[in-house]
């Protein structure tokens, strides 16, 4: 008899040992669950909590360019020679395009036939091809930072200054923006030699 | 004999009938417990404004009627709100250009200033990258505010014939004005 007895509270301690484990395992859940929805509940409470309008305004303009260079003395004092090459003292830095305006610009240029400053009459055509001749002389601008040694000819129709690695225009998008080239010049095959012969190339910005 | 003791028993069992809840019934109460969410939701219209073309170091400014805060008539709770802006920056590339917003109401070269005001307030309070009280109250649900903006450009980057210019032009500086709202 004492034996079922001490068998039945064993039972019974087993029993309430067991709850207790449940409720402590029902409590760990409840306060995981808890602290797992803490994060949520701002975000809940929020809703759409804030509203925000784009405010724009627009700037004037004005537009305008400045060249580092106004002259290039092929060869100094010294003569030039015959079908011979000639490059800019910094082949791809020589002048500095310098956008003094704000506007965004792409830029053009266009050469013109060289004249004997005696007599305008007597000249050097500017070569269309870049291929010289007998009083034909060609020209031709290098970009800075484009492909090495590439090479634009300058012809007597505005043209739109390009990169030659990808073909994009010349631009200065916004004021004191700068860029820089050289020049390359092919003297004729043939020519009177003792004139001083004198070209003017004009670099153009027009609004992007 | 048998018809006579169903029928007791048939009596006995319908007389136990309205007793039998009782004898079983014991009674517990359940409550049940909820806590409303605070739920809101706040509007600002328009969407987007523009100032038109500004010259530098010159003020605009909106009507006081040009923006309105509503706070949806659904919402369930009152809302403090508070009021941000930003740096302005050049549309069309915001890395190469833009206008640092002022935290001290002066401008300078590249610095603008932002102030709103509610209407029927007597001072204009200026906007700053960091949150700035929209309303000294609370708002709640189907409230709405109305207020116009304050705006004082940059100095000029540069000046070419006697005129004052940005680096950019013909360009389109934009930056956002965001009002947000806690419960309160």
């Amino acid at each position: 008899m004492t034996q079922q007895r001490q068998i039945a509270y064993d039972r019974e301690v087993s029993r309430k040992s067991a709850m207790k484990q449940i409720k402590a395992g029902i409590i760990t859940i409840l306060l995981a669950i808890i602290l797992a929805a803490i994060p949520y509940l701002p975000v809940v409470a929020e809703g759409n909590s804030s509203g925000e309008t784009t405010i724009t305004m627009n700037t004037e303009s004005v537009m305008g360019i400045s060249l580092g260079q106004a002259e290039w003395r092929v060869e100094g004092e010294e003569d030039v020679s015959l079908n011979t090459t000639y490059k800019t003292d910094l082949p791809a830095s020589w002048c500095t395009i310098t956008n003094t305006g704000n506007s965004n610009v792409t830029m053009f240029i266009k050469g013109d036939d060289a004249e004997w400053v005696s007599d305008p009459s007597k000249k050097w055509t500017l070569s269309s091809t870049g291929d010289n001749g007998k009083n034909v002389y060609a020209l031709w601008y290098h970009i800075k930072g484009d492909t090495v040694d590439s090479y634009t000819p300058v012809s007597k129709d505005l043209a739109s200054m390009k990169w030659v690695r990808d073909g994009e225009p010349l631009n200065l998008a916004k004021h004191d923006d700068t860029q820089q080239f050289g020049l390359k010049l092919l003297t004729p095959t043939q020519f009177i030699g003792g004139r001083t012969m004198e070209a003017n190339i004009i670099l153009s910005a027009v609004a992007a | 004999m048998k018809l006579g003791i169903m029928g007791i028993l048939l009596a006995g069992i319908l007389a136990l009938i309205p007793c039998l809840p009782a004898t079983a019934q014991d009674s517990g109460t359940i409550t049940i417990t909820m806590t409303g969410a605070k739920e809101f939701s706040i509007n600002l219209t328009p969407a987007n404004w523009s100032f038109g073309t500004v010259t530098p170091n010159t003020v605009n400014t909106t009507d006081l009627t040009q923006f309105n805060l509503t706070v949806d008539s659904t919402s369930t709770c009152a809302i403090n709100t508070y009021v941000t802006g930003e740096n302005a920056v050049w549309a069309d590339d915001p890395g190469a250009y833009n206008w640092t917003l002022s935290n001290n109401e002066q401008n300078d070269i590249k610095v603008y200033v932002l102030w709103f005001k509610l209407d029927g307030e007597e001072s204009y309070i200026p906007i700053t990258e960091g949150p700035t009280s929209f309303y000294s109250g609370t708002l709640g649900p189907g409230d709405s505010k109305q207020f116009g903006l304050k705006l004082l450009t940059p100095q000029p980057d540069f000046t070419k014939g006697g005129t004052g210019y940005f680096s950019v032009g013909s360009a389109i500086v934009q930056t956002h004005v965001t009002i947000s709202a806690v419960a309160a």
